[in-house]
């Protein structure tokens, strides 16, 4: 049967004087299939509404997420990835080599650690030159959001909450540990000179032993140095000298580390 | 910005001003939210704040919440919509152990929710209407969009697109909705949900 959809439009748009939502509601009542159409109508509206809706929602997130991708992305084509790395990591190598062989003594140990720094840090440009007007909080909320969303789940955590504890929580719900998001809340603190609650997010992911092991091996050790606990930066470095997930260009350069530190 | 300030934007005709509050909204409440409620493992995070987005827009549009609703802000109604969506959405004895495990989300908020006729429908359903309204030609969706979403008369489309007058628009707009009508009818599950929305009558 063909309805007045003219008049359902006005009827779902709230436009009916009172007399005609009256004589709508009744006839809503006695046919069942004109009852049918209007919610048929109704939810094809809503439909385009919501639909239309997401597109933006949708948009807004893509743009959010491009503008904290990082320089050097981290999730996506990794081995490709990983060979630009080694390849800078590598290039690299010679500055210090020339400066060894030149100069004659070990490097400056601090340039050393900064210069890996700067290849592992993955907020070379947003998180890098943050605004200094806004707040901590807000910096870090912009953090969670283009990341999974179980990337969001870490702080939920008390920081308290031991490693194992949180991948066993994380293994009963059937959940991996979201590696890039550990990594980046790592990174962000330790950028931030909190190293405490950095290396909450270093010990989860050395924990749980997947991906980006050496890599937050580094940033705990770099941290001990920034802290001047020499001795315990010295014990981290050795950890990455016998981790096999520890690059050999990485490897080369930790040895220069210990070698200027112990000079 | 102020609450009353998004829901401004977030009404605003502008896609710019739109795109403005949904972003100021994703990245204020959204893990604030998260932190609040301790979400269960089968509950698509996006997916659930995408819906209680959604939720509020239809409220600022609609009901012409001015950014204080009941006493309520908008980081309440959201946390109200997305408890109401995971209840929605778990099986029973499931939203019982969830229930147990929250500590913020309470039967309080739940009852903020719900303005909608998609707000009834499960998630796979609205996905599966997105689905439906995508398969319409892009014309067609930009149409729909002028005259649903974005609430234009056809002389304001007339005047926006290439469409020569208003009688064209209009009996396009009716032809477009037509099909997603039939689409939504033929599929079994969609028809039993409208069916199911009678007895709200």
């Amino acid at each position: 049967m063909k309805y007045d959809t003219d008049q359902i439009e006005k009827y779902i748009a709230g436009k009916l004087s009172g007399a005609e939502v009256k004589a709508f509601e009744q006839r809503l009542k006695e046919d069942k299939d004109f009852a049918y159409e209007v919610r048929l109508h109704q939810t094809a509206i809503e439909t385009v509404q919501y639909a239309s809706f997401m597109k933006r929602v949708e948009k807004v997130r893509e743009d959010i997420a491009e503008e904290e991708t990082p320089v050097i992305p981290i999730q996506s084509n990794r081995r490709k990835n990983m060979r630009w790395i080694l390849a800078i990591a590598a290039s690299l190598l010679i500055i210090p080599l020339l400066y060894f062989l030149i100069i004659g003594k070990g490097g400056d140990t601090n340039q050393l650690m900064a210069d890996i720094e700067k290849e592992l840090s993955p907020f070379k440009t947003t998180m890098g030159e943050s605004n200094p007007d806004e707040t901590l909080e807000i910096i870090a909320k912009k953090l969670y959001i283009p990341v999974k969303p179980i990337d969001s789940l870490l702080i939920a955590f008390p920081t308290n909450t031991k490693p194992n504890a949180i991948l066993e929580q994380l293994a009963q719900e059937k959940r991996n540990l979201d590696i890039v998001a550990a990594y980046k809340q790592g990174v962000y603190h330790f950028e931030r000179k909190k190293y405490e609650k950095a290396h909450y997010y270093f010990d989860l992911l050395i924990a749980n032993g997947k991906r980006k092991r050496p890599e937050a091996t580094f940033y705990k050790a770099y941290s001990y140095f920034k802290e001047n606990k020499i001795e315990e930066a010295k014990q981290q470095f050795q950890k990455i000298l016998t981790d096999d997930q520890a690059t050999t260009g990485l490897k080369k350069r930790v040895r220069e580390i210990l070698a200027s530190m112990n000079s | 910005m102020e609450d009353r300030k998004i829901i401004e934007l977030l009404k605003s005709v502008h896609t710019n001003g739109v795109n403005t509050a949904i972003r100021y909204i994703i990245q204020q409440y959204q893990s604030r939210i998260i932190t609040k409620l301790r979400i269960p493992s089968d509950v698509q995070i996006e997916q659930m704040f995408g819906y209680a987005l959604g939720e509020l827009w239809k409220k600022a549009n609609k009901e012409g919440f001015a950014g204080k609703m009941e006493d309520v802000f908008i980081e309440h109604y959201l946390l109200g919509v997305c408890a109401y969506y995971i209840k929605f959405n778990l099986k029973e004895k499931d939203y019982k152990r969830f229930k147990k495990e929250i500590s913020t989300a309470s039967d309080e908020m739940i009852k903020y929710s719900g303005t909608t006729i998609l707000s009834f429908a499960s998630d796979e359903s609205r996905m599966q209407l997105c689905k439906l309204f995508g398969k319409l030609g892009k014309g067609c969706q930009e149409l729909l969009e002028r005259r649903f979403y974005e609430g234009m008369t056809y002389k304001e489309i007339v005047e926006n697109t290439e469409y020569t007058n208003e009688e064209t628009a209009r009996a396009r707009a009716s032809q477009c909705l037509k099909k997603l009508k039939e689409w939504i009818d033929d599929d079994p599950d969609l028809g039993n949900f409208i069916r199911g929305l009678l007895n709200n009558y």
